[in-house]
């Protein structure tokens, strides 16, 4: 019978970006359970939708979450859009494909960066975040924001990119590819990397079944799910493969991300060179009647996208289901026997994006 | 309780400014203390000293050395944001923005804190949470509210679980605009935070020297 | 003029402490492609820290950092005159024992914690330290440094395994990763800054301060193993704990944060292969 201590963890911790309150009870740094708190982050936004009109809402949709908020702006519109049967032109298809292919690997880079700043690795947080600005560079050149750009809207896309840009964008990510390789091969090799995260928070695939863990969280315990092979936006023109791993623990997780990395740069690749040319927009006029569920393939995982129209120019329910809200049961199972010293590690394995969750 | 309104500096200034070229020691304290002075006399609650009286408190100010401009160090917090300020402030620590130039350094710890940043509208439940992070700091401290939730709710300020903007809450002494808030524009209003610390030092010194606190703050509730 | 040397060390040993440490902050901003503080930065930030307020919880933990202080000068104060290796030990040892109280009695549970890692730390890295003091007793009859400095040949050439195991267990003292499991310099630990955490103002200065005489301590345990008679092998002895330091930042930028089980393992296998080994062979040649 060891020393047990309870340790506030949050919503105020240097490890962690987003506030989340966990009491763990721990006996010499050993975690016997794990009491979590949330709701910090509830807005409570859902309920804008009685206040903003339908066109208006796109960018309280984006603003969901900061990190994701390009795709939670392409699912809402793309919702409204299988409402009212609006027949989005395949040049805004494809740069819609492009803006969130890029969005992905922005969102892992930023993943790999906060994983290395949680094991004392700060070296490669700053590596991970220099290479990221390329990313977030190509965004201000081709939208006007880094992180938030309003460029989906109900019909199209707002912004165009002409070709040279597209011929630039192509240049600069083969020269990220290199120096990424040389990130992956640090995440995957290194030696005191490998003791931080192999073996560490393993998810057997049946136990990732039973408890509805999504995107790279079942990726990595061997379940093959990747919604980007339903085709929604132009992912029916590409052709790639989703990547699963076996092992199930947070190595075979952060290699799933790195590898989703290198395939959003083929799948730009492929995009930019079979990009059409026409329409970016096509104007929209009426209001939505009827409700539809699109689901979207985020950096992490499904997210569904619930919509209820009645005929104003008000919607009736908008509701989210976001990935980190299905990995949470996964989470708190992986919590279960591990060292204090892992905790960090393992909250960040699943990617959590608390403002997703709570909304 | 003062507070000064961020008069809504262009971003993109920032960069130009001689403040985020790579200056020798000697002309950074110069630069910094040339940008701020001239902003802050354009403020309401300055304008009531004379400008020579300003420009004499100004320079012995700079004769004694006050150390606080030059090793701030910053607490983040996010109260009830997208996270995307939250990134974005993150970003100001790697290396296209290198924000330890300044000598700030992101602790995790209130105790050491001298700068809270802090982000999004805040939501009920978070209110103690800032109160409390506010009281652990030790004096002097200057809260820079980043983005404008922060300010004033921004796109949520209507929603049934937002109070609107930190200021319900907390003093705030600077506010930056944004959504999100470019990091130019956050180390902008971190500079200023800094001016208005060295101004709380030379006001209240004799006060600062030990507080007496109960053993635990934290309550699980 | 003894009292004068004593004078001058106190005054000086912290002020070559900081400046080191402020190039070490540079060197790691500039391996991670950053531009970095200016040198100066850890004498601003321990001047800053003098004009805050410091908060207290208890009557005790400020008092204890003060101890640990004293303790630390009078190690420095020991090996800089050169006197007797293992009463320095001892009182670096001691000055640490109460550095580890002071994050007890301060009654959060991340101090508690980072006082247990601390307690580890040094379980880990004493046996090694005692080794050295030992070896180089055992090299050169005698525990003064004034007269290991002194000898014909330097200790190194004699106690290569020892010095080995000297530069792993540095890892620990001057707290870089892959080994800073109590105290973290920058923040982002997951036991928020560890024994440092209820501390603030003037406190938090001193232990910096502490911090920039440990850093002395450490490199004058690897100048004795390079220093011989001759004046020129000082400039040597110099360059070589240059060398070190240099590595010790680069070993502090090319690893993660490890467990306390890997540390305090590695640690122990390190001093029983190099430490004793050298010893072992060592005593065949005596």
């Amino acid at each position: 019978m060891g020393n047990r201590t309870v340790i506030p963890f949050g919503p105020q911790h240097p490890v962690l970006p987003e506030p989340i309150h966990l009491d763990l009870v721990l006996e010499d740094e050993t975690v016997l359970e794990a009491v979590p708190r949330i709701g910090y982050i509830h807005r409570g936004l859902e309920k804008l939708v009685e206040k903003k009109d339908f066109q208006q809402y796109t960018y309280v949709a984006e603003r969901i979450c900061g990190i994701c908020s390009f795709m939670h702006g392409m699912g809402y519109c793309m919702a409204i859009e299988s409402i009212m049967d609006v027949k989005v032109p395949e040049r805004a298809e494809f740069l819609r494909t492009i803006w969130a292919e890029l969005s992905r690997m922005h969102s892992h880079l930023l993943w790999l960066g906060l994983l290395a700043d949680a094991f004392g690795f700060e070296s490669l947080f700053m590596h991970s975040w220099r290479l990221r600005e390329q990313v977030l560079d190509i965004f201000e050149e081709t939208t006007g924001g880094r992180i938030i750009f309003s460029v989906c809207e109900i019909g199209g896309v707002r912004k165009d990119v002409s070709p040279e840009t597209l011929n630039k964008i192509s240049g600069i990510l083969l020269s990220m590819e290199k120096e990424l390789k040389e990130l992956a091969k640090v995440f995957l090799n290194d030696s005191s990397v490998k003791y931080r995260t192999r073996g560490i928070g393993v998810l057997s695939k049946q136990a990732a079944f039973d408890l509805g863990a999504v995107g790279p969280m079942a990726k990595a315990s061997g379940i093959n799910m990747d919604l980007r092979t339903q085709g929604y936006a132009a992912y029916s023109k590409l052709q790639f493969e989703p990547i699963v791993e076996t092992d199930g623990d947070s190595y075979a997780r952060t290699s799933v991300r790195l590898r989703e990395i290198f395939q959003s740069i083929d799948l730009i690749k492929q995009a930019v060179s079979i990009i059409p040319e026409g329409e970016i927009r096509v104007k929209v006029t009426g209001n939505p009647n009827g409700e539809y569920f699109t689901r979207v393939e985020q950096p992490r995982g499904e997210v569904i996208y619930y919509v209820k129209a009645n005929g104003s120019k008000f919607l009736d329910r908008f509701r989210v289901r976001t990935p980190t809200f299905a990995n949470v049961p996964a989470l708190l199972e992986t919590l279960k026997g591990c060292a204090l010293a892992d905790i960090p590690i393992l909250i960040l394995t699943i990617d959590p994006c608390i403002s997703c969750t709570e909304r | 309780m003062s507070f000064y309104h961020f008069s809504g500096k262009c971003e993109r200034r920032a960069l130009s400014h001689p403040l985020f070229e790579a200056v020798p020691q000697a002309s950074l304290r110069y630069a910094m203390g040339a940008s701020v002075k001239e902003e802050r006399f354009h403020t309401p609650y300055l304008r009531q000293y004379p400008k020579q009286a300003w420009d004499m408190q100004w320079e012995q100010g700079r004769r004694n050395m006050k150390f606080i401009k030059k090793s701030p160090w910053i607490l983040h917090y996010d109260g009830s944001s997208c996270n995307g300020c939250d990134i974005e402030v993150l970003a100001c620590l790697t290396p296209l923005y290198d924000v330890e130039r300044f000598g700030v350094i992101n602790t995790g710890n209130p105790k050491h804190a001298d700068i809270l940043l802090i982000t999004g509208s805040v939501n009920e439940q978070n209110i103690p949470v800032v109160k409390q992070l506010y009281e652990q700091m030790a004096n002097p401290k200057a809260v820079v509210a980043v983005g404008i939730c922060a300010t004033s709710g921004g796109i949520f300020a209507e929603c049934y679980n937002v109070i609107g903007g930190v200021d319900k809450v907390l003093p705030v002494d600077v506010y930056v605009p944004g959504c999100a808030a470019r990091p130019e524009a956050i180390i902008d209003g971190i500079v200023k935070a800094l001016a208005i610390l060295e101004e709380k030092q030379n006001d209240a010194r004799k006060s600062f020297t030990l507080r007496k606190e109960s053993g635990l703050l934290w309550n699980s509730k | 003029m003894f009292i004068l040397s004593v004078i001058m060390i106190i005054i000086l040993a912290p002020l070559a402490g900081g400046l080191l440490t402020g190039t070490d902050r540079v060197i790691t901003a500039r391996m991670q492609g950053r531009q970095g503080p200016p040198v100066l930065q850890p004498f601003y930030d321990v001047f800053k820290l003098f004009q805050k307020e410091s908060i207290e919880v208890n009557l005790m933990h400020r008092f204890y950092v003060y101890i640990a202080l004293i303790f630390v000068m009078f190690t420095t104060v020991i090996m800089l005159t050169g006197g007797d290796i293992l009463l320095a030990i001892f009182a670096l040892t001691l000055g640490s024992i109460f550095f580890v109280l002071g994050g007890y009695a301060s009654n959060s549970p991340y101090s508690l914690i980072g006082s247990e890692r601390e307690l580890m730390q040094m379980m880990a890295y004493e046996p090694m330290v005692l080794l050295t003091g030992i070896g180089l007793y055992y090299a050169d009859k005698s525990f003064f440094i004034k007269d290991i400095v002194s000898g014909q040949a330097p200790a190194i050439l004699s106690l290569p395994g020892v010095f080995l195991g000297l530069l792993f267990i540095l890892i620990f003292k001057l707290r870089k990763s892959p080994f800073d499991l109590s105290m973290g310099h920058h923040g982002h630990q997951e036991i928020v800054q560890g024994i440092k955490t209820e501390y603030s103002g003037k406190d938090l200065a001193v232990i910096e301060i502490t911090h920039w005489y440990e850093v002395v301590i450490a490199l004058t345990l690897v100048y004795v193993f390079f220093a011989t008679r001759a004046p020129v092998s000082s400039v040597f002895a110099v360059l070589a704990c240059i060398l070190v330091y240099f590595l010790e930042i680069v070993i502090d930028n090319g690893f993660a944060r490890t467990k306390w089980q890997f540390a305090l393992k590695s640690a122990w296998i390190v001093t029983g292969v190099s430490g004793t080994v050298n010893l072992v062979v060592l005593s065949f040649f005596r």
